[in-house]
């Protein structure tokens, strides 16, 4: 296995005053949501993380309700979807019709409480919530890669997932949010980009970005990506090395640089002393603690066209 | 094969941020150019991916489909 590390950081100047931001990104598919992301996202409202607060960041709870037909849903854009409806993916919701996706094998067994937080639930026992968040032992994270490392101990980011279609009942006050800020999804013209959470949103609907969208909690810190090569420990003996890049910028002001052609410097070696180290192992750790992860080497190699396209586009 | 993104504070801890099992994997993606900057270049990238794959599969390369 060998390990590279990457630093992402744009020549944007950082922000005159570091104020709590969420940094809001668009995914353009997976299986890491599930229904119970729909709770997560009244978490983002006003109400549950600042109370006090009457408004909120969910689009459609402005809106006039009115009774739907039978087969009929409401999207979160306001329009109106007939059930097993025709329609673009993007306009059906991930819950129409009721039908439940069938998640991978490894996250059914995630779901079924093999991982540290569903055997929680499973038992009815409260989650633990001290200290930082801890994959697959705090709520917001996916079922992959929420238990991917549930039993290594690495701490992570708070991100939610959001769903087309997702649209919480109430809002959700979720521990810890309040200090980490409220996230926010912004309009189009915002997109990719940090906002501050102070800030009254341009818009509030996931489905005005993507399918589906990925809410980051902000950190105020480098970002750093490792990139992983082979998944077994014969591949690392192989290999016989770690290896080091870094992408150098200032992160915390917006994430759009690193989709712009010639926003982002490629830096080598590393200027981190500290955190490479931890940053490989944490990588080494999470990618060969993850379920999916040779399920995703066997669908990235594989030949059949539907895995090709699916790798194309991830 | 993967590419997990951290966050490190100014005081050191690392967060996991995302695990992509599927990273992007274009000739311009950031994985290819990580390890093109570490000194694999994409093709050998590839080869090591297909070769990783056959080992994996308990094949030997030329006997590989791919």
């Amino acid at each position: 296995m060998t390990i590279v590390v990457g630093q992402h950081v744009s020549s944007t100047p950082p922000p005159a005053t570091r104020e709590r931001r969420v940094r809001v990104a668009v995914l353009l598919g997976g299986r890491s949501s599930r229904a119970r992301d729909l709770a997560r996202l009244g978490a983002l409202g006003d109400r549950g993380a600042r109370p006090g607060r009457a408004t909120t960041t969910v689009t459609g709870r402005d809106r006039p309700r009115r009774p739907l037909g039978a087969r009929d849903t409401r999207l979160t854009d306001g329009s109106v979807a007939r059930r097993r409806c025709r329609c673009r993916p993007s306009k059906v919701p991930a819950t129409l019709g009721g039908r439940r996706r069938r998640l991978p094998g490894p996250a059914r067994a995630l779901r079924r409480g093999r991982d540290g937080a569903g055997a929680a639930r499973a038992r009815g026992r409260p989650l633990r919530r001290r200290g930082r968040a801890r994959l697959g032992a705090r709520d917001g994270q996916g079922p992959l890669q929420g238990g991917a490392c549930a039993t290594s101990g690495i701490p992570v980011t708070r991100n939610i997932t959001l769903r087309h279609g997702d649209e919480p009942r109430e809002p959700v006050r979720l521990p810890g949010l309040r200090q980490a800020g409220a996230a926010r999804l912004v309009g189009r013209d915002l997109e990719g980009r940090t906002t501050r959470t102070s800030s009254r949103p341009r818009s509030s609907s996931p489905s005005q970005h993507d399918e589906k969208v990925l809410v980051e909690e902000f950190v105020d810190g480098i970002e750093v990506e490792c990139g992983v090569l082979g998944n077994d420990a014969a591949d690392r003996v192989a290999a016989g090395r770690d290896r080091l890049a870094r992408f150098d910028a200032p992160t915390g002001t917006t994430t759009r640089p690193k989709y712009d052609e010639g926003g982002m410097d490629l830096v080598v070696p590393p200027r981190l002393v500290a955190g490479d180290d931890r940053a490989r192992a944490g990588a080494r750790r999470a990618a060969r603690s993850s379920p999916a992860s040779a399920r995703a080497w066997r669908a990235s190699t594989s030949s059949s066209a539907t895995t090709a396209r699916c790798s194309s586009t991830s | 094969m993967a590419r997990v993104d951290f966050f490190v504070r100014d005081d050191g801890e690392v967060l996991v941020n995302e695990l992509n099992t599927i990273p992007g994997f274009t000739a311009t993606s950031v994985y290819a150019k990580l390890f093109e900057a570490s000194g694999i270049a994409y093709a050998e990238l590839l080869d090591r991916l297909v070769a990783a794959r056959a080992r994996a599969a308990r094949a030997p390369l030329d006997a590989c489909s791919y």
